[in-house]
């Protein structure tokens, strides 16, 4: 499998188009479709496989040479087990927990984890790129040289590493970098901070410590009165989530300045900027996740927001008013033009008995704004649902066309004055990355166009293979992330715990649980 | 004849009473909707619970679909032939829930506060389940013992009530804003490990999803036995622009007070035990002028 393009980004005033595949990020001249730059992400050592190297910035992506090297057991000779007053789960079977890591990571030979770009962003005046990866939970700020004199096209000002795993981030008046992480809390971030190069020292392995020693400093630290993030940065905390943080929005009308947040708990949150610890309101209304944002700037007064992520339809609020405005559903147009993702599977036919289920196939995997109207992107589907408003119904959106894809939707970019639309899509035959779109104002529909930059898009984007054993892997961590944000119940389980943090944090509640009942 | 005398005492904390035996189950289902007040022993649930799991909770999507008429049945209009359930709820509760109490327990401040605020609708609020059924029973049970004239206090107990649910999570899907006049945090989970402070029931996030749910004037009161946690909420509360640290003079006198200091279940272990009580309480400001 050719790795696709799970990311791409367009920026009007510079002429950029921005793509990420898999770790590496292509930047190319929107107009012409010159390829200007590269950049790839560093991996990451897997802090599950003893004495694991993180490959050097420059070097491509990783390639496993052969699948067998990299289902074998971490390299000979090099693990020493684990310090000795680590807990007893550690202590566990080496082979079998490396194995199981294997399983959830796309890891190479070395037991670097691949970097995957998450999100691209550019602030409104183009100079400035911002990017988040996947598994160093890092934000990354580049400075883009735009214009005339393009020599090093980008140069990596900092990174920062958040906690947790970065949910979202959004650019704010060109200077903030608001960024949400995995456990719901949201931090500003000064765009232009370089980040300093002193490494953190290495820890003292826990079993050297003194007990006394150790027990005094966790007394000192169970006395502490705030939160520790550990940030060797610049940063204020924003507000706060009990969820996972799955979008980021700010709106600026005039001087004043909201927040509006999405979570995995179907809550959408407007707070204000920079007074952020008043909640204006709660937009409440949705079933499922709420993983996509947007509030269409072709309204002048930006009073609508569309939202949309786990539900089989789209929102569109009258947002100042906390009211729904239009709840478009998406059922019909998906069943109309790919029936095939909310047909029964053949083999539990028999399972499948109530509506309910079906309908949690739809997934929206993302909103863009084009002008006049909206594209709504179906996810695991070859299609996009195109909405406007139209001059009988300036106030209520519609569902003008829905445009066929050559394979599964991932992202896409609007740009140009007449708009045009870069589509990545998930073609594993047809071998393209992207498709191009041009808005036919005749006949006000959306033609397929071969141009320039969709054409070295194709052509110049470094094409990953990915080994056979990590399609799985690929595809649910970097192509398809949203449905896996359902909640998911199994038959009869009630009160079980289930962590969405994962299976790590799950067990280390358990281990918690122990303790708390040894004490 | 009640279970308990057939049920063995105890064995290991892992083991609680009936849980491995199944006297526990058959002990609920015996007793549901007995006028005797149900005993703790059969719904004592580990004191833990991890606020970032999904529990399968059953939660309204919006304050204005929660359906209070199962909660509070005496504050609803009797229902007419015509109308449907649907109709019938939120919308014709005659009062609003104005007292919550988060992280309830067996429930000791809500129904020793209910007959003290006959007026007012308050809500327990506790995430373990057996826990929340044993709430349920011991309302249930007062309101009858009052309708068969068994009352000792002549409260009829119509304006408790209690939900299970994750106050971290899903408040706002079940108050407006600005809907309550008083939150309870007595004696929460201390979280001890300083990895485990984010887990809190304040924090400064939470902190201002409270001050969304109470309206400005309203308290918050916290009380705990732990002073490590004391400090925590303490300083949280009073570092967030929207909160006022009450002086004691102005709290003297609090009805509210006493009962979270005297009433609550672990408020009477901590007097038992001669453990100190920290309080600690906060009044909502209005919010403040738009800055830019």
């Amino acid at each position: 499998m050719i790795h696709p393009i799970q990311r791409i980004h367009a920026h009007d005033s510079s002429d950029r188009i921005y793509t990420a595949t898999s770790n590496t990020l292509h930047v190319f001249r929107a107009s012409t479709g010159e390829l200007l730059s590269t950049w790839t992400a560093p991996l990451v050592p897997n802090p599950n496989v003893p004495n694991s190297q993180p490959v050097a910035a420059s070097t491509p992506a990783p390639e496993p040479t052969s699948t067998d090297q990299a289902q074998s057991p971490a390299p000979p000779g090099s693990p020493a087990p684990p310090a000795a007053g680590s807990k007893k789960r550690k202590l566990a079977d080496q082979q079998g927990e490396n194995k199981k890591l294997r399983s959830s990571k796309w890891t190479n030979t070395q037991g670097g984890c691949n970097n995957a770009i998450a999100k691209i962003q550019t602030t409104e005046d183009g100079r400035w790129l911002v990017v988040a990866t996947m598994e160093d939970k890092a934000i990354r700020v580049f400075k883009v040289s735009v214009g005339e004199e393009e020599g090093g096209l980008l140069e990596c000002l900092s990174t920062r590493a958040l906690p947790k795993r970065v949910g979202d981030f959004a650019i704010l008046n060109t200077d903030t970098i608001l960024a949400g992480d995995k456990h719901g809390d949201v931090f500003a971030l000064p765009l232009q901070e370089r980040s300093s190069s002193i490494p953190k020292p290495a820890p003292t392995p826990h079993a050297l410590i003194p007990a006394d020693v150790r027990e005094a400093a966790a007394a000192e630290k169970r006395k502490r009165t705030e939160i520790d993030y550990a940030l060797p940065f610049t940063h204020r905390f924003v507000l706060g989530h009990v969820s996972m943080l799955l979008r980021i929005l700010p709106i600026a009308i005039g001087k004043k300045t909201w927040i509006v947040t999405g979570d995995r708990d179907e809550h959408i949150r407007v707070t204000r900027w920079p007074q952020s610890f008043v909640i204006e309101s709660f937009l409440l209304g949705h079933e499922g996740f709420v993983s996509s944002l947007l509030c269409p700037s072709w309204r002048t007064e930006k009073d609508w927001l569309v939202s949309a992520g786990g539900d089989d339809y789209i929102i569109v609020w009258k947002w100042r008013e906390g009211k729904i405005g239009q709840k478009l559903p998406l059922k019909e147009a998906v069943d109309a033009a790919y029936p095939a993702l909310t047909a029964p599977e053949t083999e539990d036919a028999p399972e499948t008995g109530d509506e309910g289920k079906q309908n949690d196939k739809i997934v929206v995997n993302g909103l863009w704004e084009v002008p006049g109207g909206i594209m709504v992107g179906i996810e695991h589907a070859p299609i996009l649902l195109f909405f406007t408003t139209t001059p009988e119904n300036p106030d209520t959106l519609t569902l003008t066309s829905t445009i066929n894809l050559p394979g599964n939707i991932l992202d896409v970019a609007v740009f140009g004055s007449e708009p045009r639309m870069l589509v990545s899509v998930d073609a594993a035959e047809s071998k393209e990355l992207v498709t191009a779109w041009k808005f036919d104002s005749g006949a006000k529909e959306w033609v397929s166009v071969e141009d320039d930059i969709s054409k070295k898009v194709n052509g110049e984007v470094t094409k990953v293979e990915v080994p056979d054993d990590m399609h799985d892997i690929v595809k649910s961590n970097v192509l398809y992330t949203v449905a896996t944000l359902r909640k998911t119940f199994r038959e009869g389980e009630d009160t079980r715990n289930r962590d969405p943090r994962g299976k790590e944090a799950e067990e280390e509640q358990q281990q918690e649980g122990e303790d708390a009942m040894k004490e | 004849m009640t279970s308990t005398s057939a049920c063995p005492a105890p064995s290991t904390a892992g083991a609680p009473a009936g849980g491995r035996t199944g006297k526990r189950k058959e002990y609920r289902i015996v007793r549901k909707g007995d006028v005797k007040l149900p005993k703790k022993k059969f719904y004592r649930q580990r004191a833990h619970a991890n606020p970032f799991s999904d529990h399968n909770l059953e939660y309204p999507h919006s304050p204005d679909q929660m359906d209070w008429s199962t909660h509070f049945p005496a504050f609803f209009p009797p229902r007419n032939e015509s109308e449907t359930t649907a109709e019938h709820s939120s919308t014709q509760l005659q009062k609003q829930v104005e007292i919550a109490d988060i992280g309830c327990g067996f429930g000791g401040l809500i129904v020793s506060l209910g007959p003290k605020l006959p007026d007012t609708l308050m809500l327990g609020m506790e995430i373990r389940q057996q826990v929340t059924e044993y709430v349920e029973e011991r309302i249930i049970a007062l309101r009858r013992q009052y309708e068969e004239g068994e009352s000792e206090n002549g409260h009829n107990y119509q304006n408790i009530s209690v939900i299970r649910g994750n106050a971290m999570k899903f408040l706002p899907n079940m108050f407006h804003k600005g809907q309550l006049r008083k939150m309870f945090f007595c004696f929460p989970d201390p979280h001890f490990k300083a990895r485990k402070h984010k887990a809190r029931i304040i924090s400064p996030g939470l902190a201002s999803e409270y001050a969304y749910i109470v309206k400005p004037g309203g308290i918050i009161y916290t009380i705990t036995d732990v002073e490590d946690l004391h400090n925590w909420m303490a300083r949280h509360l009073e570092d967030h622009p929207l909160f006022d640290r009450m002086t004691p003079e102005e709290l003297e006198g609090d009805v509210c007070v006493e009962t979270m200091m005297g009433d609550t279940e672990e408020g009477k272990k901590v007097t038992r035990n001669n453990g100190n009580k920290f309080v600690a309480c906060f009044r909502r400001r209005e919010d403040p002028e738009w800055s830019d």
